[in-house]
């Protein structure tokens, strides 16, 4: 996929240092929603953000929009800094970038017909006549897949899946180079969720779309992802290609990650191994954030450096690979000590069967 | 299967929901068996009765329900029997010695099915002593030890926290371990893990699937989700407006998925996007069930010739333990072969 050589690829959005931060109202609580996040996104890419609910992931994405503002670092778009653009210049920069929300009828007014509001983004950055608006709509349907019929409907009226295209149709009525999807198939039954993907990838080598694909499905991500980036706790953990992230993870969260996924295969079931991996304990509060690698207080691999420094995105042996970790960093975590771990838990864990049996 | 093995056996089980001028056939002529230390599912789209069905299982309806006919019978007892007048089977004074008992039941939404003023110890404990003779002490080490099997950290200063101070996972935990208080004989979970992200909902169904090896029940688990079948379930039904349209053991539903709806949803989760397989339009409406087969109108395979919009199919043995509802079978199976098992593999 991303084979090419480095310098061909050609920059859209450049992510640096980006922090955000929320306080609870009436209290001097910070919530960290992205601590130090660094991205680069090339043209014609789609990068997966995947993690738990509350990572920070969706954050990110409405950081990079300039939905919401960053606290802190820049999101450098084609070259000029979004996060320090006036009110006129964000509103331009709308054509070029949209996003597409989870829940489909919740992003659609129920009371207005859906080729208004698919063209409503052409109302306000274009001068076209309302029957030049009529005619992009029909268009847009069609690149979607949905009948003219739809044109006069209500949202009420149409199935989730239906819904979710139309408002892809809106996302890329204004042809941006960068579509945040959001979620995009987590409020769909399984058969809508397959034909939005399909339509997905058809659009995007259709009109050379860019996309940050954000999501908790590691099955989706692989399926459409050219790069990943695991967030964990508002950090990005390990970044890498697809192949690589899936096949070689350097990350103890990410091999957690993926040692978690369940596969419709009965062939492919979990096993001791898989268990072997899993993080115990509970998530900590993005309130009271742990000193060193926020992964320490469930990390299997910890030792003391982890608990006290905090480590940054770091090479991981391969290019185009990052994690943040220092166990990789000073290269002493063998697949031995791996192995010897995985081990010891295994035994740990039929011990624990054991004594509760008794 | 030798009759000693059978625990939970449903026949011709059937429910409606009866509103002002219509009448829902929510749940229409359903069978199906759970065996001793069996793992089944359920799956089905939203809709398709599943939860109906499992609730009909201990004879309880939701809302404007009626349970109009079939039976339940638990390890060789009959439970109850439907009449026009009614259930006839046990008194409530017996269905508490069922209900909570001898069947567990994990409803989805853990924190709505929690009592959010009582401490957790408090609602272990009172599920226990619901049920069995202990003393106070008794009572709080079983709690403790739940605890301990559905995998919750530090169980003793759990026992004092109230359901807001805990997790989505954690409180699924918290309700597997309240089903498990009394080492019922049958749990059953209703889409145990849908709200719970990736990470949580392994290690919950890890859990789940070992707490009951750990008592010694069986399990049955309605899911949408196809992937925890195939990775905790022994057997698997399909349900479909209503109605039980494929039985098959795990492995083999994999391999050869024989109801349309099913190789649809298959397709659909190993993500295939093939018109072969899809199916179109939207459930049947329960209040209007059509004549012939109830998927004829959605369905990619459906064929006047074959009487799929005049006669209702039968549920029909493919091979030895794998039956299904479907006049078109041979065309399901071969297209399965062709395109999703080939794609699926690649």
């Amino acid at each position: 996929m991303t084979e090419a050589a480095t310098d061909t690829r050609e920059v859209l959005v450049d992510i640096k240092g980006l922090v955000k931060q929320f306080t609870i109202p009436g209290t001097k609580a910070v919530v960290h929603a992205c601590s130090d996040v660094d991205l680069t996104l090339y043209k014609g890419e789609t990068l997966g953000v995947i993690g738990e609910s509350g990572s920070g992931k969706t954050t990110l994405g409405r950081c990079v929009l300039r939905l919401i503002s960053p606290t802190a670092g820049a999101v450098i778009f084609e070259g000029r800094d979004v996060t320090k653009m006036t009110g006129a210049e964000v509103r331009q920069l709308r054509t070029d970038m949209q996003i597409v929300f989870q829940e489909p009828f919740d992003a659609l007014n129920p009371q207005i017909t859906i080729w208004k509001q698919i063209v409503e983004p052409l109302r306000i950055h274009s001068n076209m006549s309302k029957q030049q608006r009529r005619e992009r709509a029909l268009e847009l349907l069609a690149l979607v897949g949905l009948p003219p019929s739809v044109a006069d409907a209500i949202p009420a009226m149409l199935s989730p899946g239906a819904l979710q295209r139309a408002s892809i149709a809106r996302a890329i009525s204004t042809s941006p180079k960068l579509v945040v999807l959001d979620e995009p198939t987590s409020a769909l039954p399984p058969e809508a969720e397959a034909e939005i993907m399909a339509l997905l990838k058809r659009l995007q080598r259709e009109l050379g779309l860019t996309y940050i694909f954000i999501s908790h499905d590691l099955a989706l991500v692989r399926s459409i992802c050219d790069r990943v980036a695991i967030m964990y706790l508002s950090q990005v953990v390990e970044l890498g290609t697809r192949d690589e992230i899936f096949n070689h993870p350097r990350h103890p969260y990410s091999r957690a990650l993926l040692a978690s996924v369940l596969l419709p295969d009965p062939k492919q079931r979990r096993d001791q191994s898989n268990r072997a991996e899993r993080l115990e304990g509970e998530i900590p509060s993005p309130i009271n954030l742990p000193q060193g690698c926020y992964l320490a207080t469930r990390c299997p691999y910890v030792k003391d450096r982890c608990r006290q420094e905090p480590q940054r995105l770091t090479e991981a042996g391969q290019s185009d690979h990052f994690a943040r970790c220092w166990r990789m960093t000073e290269g002493d975590l063998t697949e031995e000590e791996i192995e010897r771990t995985r081990e010891q838990r295994r035994a740990d864990y039929r011990a624990a069967r054991l004594a509760a049996g008794v | 299967m030798a009759d000693s093995d059978l625990l939970l056996d449903v026949r011709n089980l059937s429910i409606q929901y009866r509103q002002v001028g219509s009448v829902n056939s929510a749940v229409n002529d359903v069978s199906f068996s759970v065996r001793r230390g069996e793992v089944v599912g359920i799956v089905g789209e939203s809709g398709s009765g599943k939860s109906s069905t499992m609730f009909g299982v201990l004879g309880l309806t939701r809302r404007s329900g009626t349970i109009v006919g079939g039976s339940v019978h638990f390890e060789g007892e009959q439970l109850y029997s439907a009449t026009p007048a009614g259930l006839n089977g046990l008194s409530d004074e017996e269905w508490r010695r069922v209900r909570g008992n001898a069947i567990g039941l994990v409803t989805q939404n853990p924190r709505g099915a929690l009592n959010p003023v009582m401490r957790l110890g408090e609602q272990l404990i009172t599920m226990y002593t619901a049920h069995r003779e202990a003393t106070a002490d008794q009572a709080r080490a079983r709690a403790i030890e739940l605890l301990e099997i559905v995998g919750i950290n530090d169980p003793v200063r759990r026992l004092r926290a109230f359901p807001h101070e805990l997790s989505g996972g954690m409180a699924q935990r918290v309700l597997i371990a309240m089903a498990l208080a009394c080492s019922p004989r049958l749990l059953i979970a209703d889409e145990p893990t849908s709200g719970l992200d990736v990470t949580v909902q392994a290690q919950v169904l890890d859990d789940l699937r070992h707490a009951v090896d750990e008592v010694g029940s069986s399990l049955l688990v309605v899911t949408q989700n196809l992937s925890i079948v195939a990775n905790y379930c022994d057997r698997v039904y399909v349900m479909h407006a209503g109605e039980i349209v494929e039985e098959a053991p795990t492995e083999r539903f994999f391999e050869q998925p024989s109801y349309p709806a099913s190789a649809a949803l298959l397709a659909a989760q190993r993500g295939i996007a093939d018109k072969r397989l899809q199916l179109t339009g939207f459930p049947v409406d329960g209040r209007q069930l059509p004549a012939g087969c109830l998927l004829h109108n959605r369905c990619p395979f459906s064929m006047v010739e074959d009487g799929c919009t005049t006669v209702h199919p039968d549920f029909v043995e493919v091979v030895p333990g794998h039956f299904s509802r479907c006049h078109r079978t041979a065309a399901v199976t071969e297209t399965v072969r062709t395109q999703l098992l080939s794609e699926g593999s690649a």
